[in-house]
């Protein structure tokens, strides 16, 4: 199984900190046609308190990478469901 | 009733504000930023979307560039304190509003910092770009950290040459702020064509929002020491601010409502288009100039700068500003007399002892309205006698 198909239905996320630069990367994403929402990550996924984050598809895993890089939007980390990778 | 204090506050709002304020209250009001569900998530989307027209319409690099504040002193403060060390030296103009005056005097009693007080040279026949940048030259120091100007004067229509002092200040190093409170959504701002590091602006003057919002804009790299710390749902279980703005200057929870009211109001104006909002507001104010000018016992303030702004200063002789504020009150009329919290600008303008009465057209306002202001200022004038 390739990693996009098995990725196809996985949400994968990208945690940002703050509200407004996750809202910031929603803007960025929705922009290049990429569904995404904004969710407050699980307490467990930051040892530092409430963060933000944007989910999307993972199959769209490196198209949000390259649109948020563009964008300058800086990422703190990357999680599929509740994994950090 | 007749309304010219349209520099204290814009009224009427346009509907659209009064609006989504309701609808906020109503429908949408979660607090943005803490929560998860759908108000509270509703709630910062309208936030963020009030942010990004800010952002947008004054020329910030980025949507986080953009800290909202309940009020324009507010983030005059932020700004200040923000920026400013022990130490430092800081310049003002001679235009200025206490909300600049008064913090700045404070750090210097208090031994912080020292500061000047640069001429602009308001109503001189000798004002020019050029010599108010040469005053702020001779007065600055190694320590000078920073040049904070009012953009628009909120005593006559005096605007001051930002994108001069901007350029000067860029090419000395020094840090510019300005105050925006009369010169957003009456003139065209661009922080970055006018190397402003800091603006600081009101929601409910010439952005036609509700009172209660107000916000900074920061230049890029402009990082500034918080006014406030507290919750700001990021980073919550750390004891300190985070250093990722904005989020980093909004400690507790924002005006929504507000905040929301604000959106429809900068909408409001960049529909109307800030150019043809100014002409209004200032073919007015010439057309007042003309009258008041032609009325016996009438002293007009700074003359030089009818049809270039939104404001008419003057007084009938011998009368205290306030006492012609009540009359006309008393004649449905609302303007503002005393000293509109500007007591560098007066002394600068050199009105008496009582200040003057001030009025000021907004995008609502009327000829028809001048007009009548005109008829009832005559008629009052016979019972002040």
């Amino acid at each position: 199984m390739t990693d996009r198909k098995r990725y196809q239905n996985t949400s994968c996320s990208a945690v940002m900190g703050t509200l407004t630069n996750a809202q910031k990367a929603q803007k960025a994403l929705a922009a290049a046609a990429i569904p995404s929402s904004v969710t407050k990550s699980e307490p467990a996924s930051s040892r530092r308190g409430c963060v933000w984050s944007v989910n999307f598809s993972c199959n769209q895993s490196e198209n949000v990478r390259s649109v948020l890089a563009s964008a300058g939007i800086n990422v703190r980390s990357w999680s599929m469901d509740n994994d950090i990778f | 009733m007749i309304y010219f204090d349209n520099a204290a506050t814009t009224f009427p709002k346009p509907a659209a504000v009064a609006e989504e304020v309701k609808k906020c209250m109503q429908s949408y009001g979660g607090n943005p930023g803490r929560g998860a569900h759908s108000l509270s998530l509703a709630a910062a989307k309208k936030v963020f979307e009030c942010r990004s027209e800010i952002a947008d319409m004054f020329g910030a690099s980025d949507t986080d560039r953009v800290f909202f504040t309940p009020n324009t002193t507010y983030g005059i403060n932020a700004v200040l304190k923000g920026l400013i060390r022990d130490g430092d030296h800081v310049l003002i103009s001679d235009m200025e509003h206490n909300a600049v005056w008064r913090p700045v005097h404070k750090m210097a009693a208090e031994g912080r910092i020292t500061y000047d007080v640069f001429p602009t040279l308001t109503c001189s026949a000798r004002q020019t770009p050029e010599r108010i940048c040469a005053n702020i030259s001779r007065l600055l120091r190694p320590n000078t950290r920073l040049v904070f100007c009012t953009h628009a004067s909120n005593i006559c229509s005096a605007v001051m040459p930002v994108t001069q002092i901007g350029e000067l200040c860029r090419r000395r190093g020094v840090l510019f702020a300005t105050d925006g409170a009369q010169a957003a959504g009456h003139e065209h701002i661009n922080i970055r064509e006018m190397n402003i590091d800091a603006l600081c602006i009101p929601g409910h003057k010439g952005l036609y929002g509700p009172q209660g919002s107000g916000a900074v804009v920061l230049g890029e790299g402009i990082i500034l020491d918080t006014l406030t710390e507290g919750g700001n749902g990021v980073d919550s279980l750390e004891p300190e601010m985070s250093l990722t703005a904005p989020e980093r200057y909004e400690a507790g929870t924002v005006s929504t409502p507000a905040i929301a009211g604000l959106c429809e109001g900068i909408r409001a104006v960049r529909h109307t288009g800030i150019d043809t909002i100014s002409q209004g507001e200032r073919q007015i104010c010439a057309r007042l100039y003309e009258m008041l000018g032609n009325m016996r016992g009438v002293r007009l303030y700074a003359p030089e700068y009818s049809g270039k702004g939104s404001i008419v200063l003057f007084n009938f002789d011998g009368i205290p500003s306030e006492r012609v504020a009540s009359l006309l009150d008393e004649n449905g009329v609302c303007v503002r007399g005393g000293y509109h919290c500007a007591a560098l600008a007066h002394k600068t303008l050199g009105t008496p002892e009582g200040g003057a009465v001030r009025l000021s057209a907004g995008m609502f306002t009327k000829q028809s309205e001048a007009d009548a202001l005109y008829r009832i200022l005559k008629r009052v004038s016979r019972d002040l006698k």
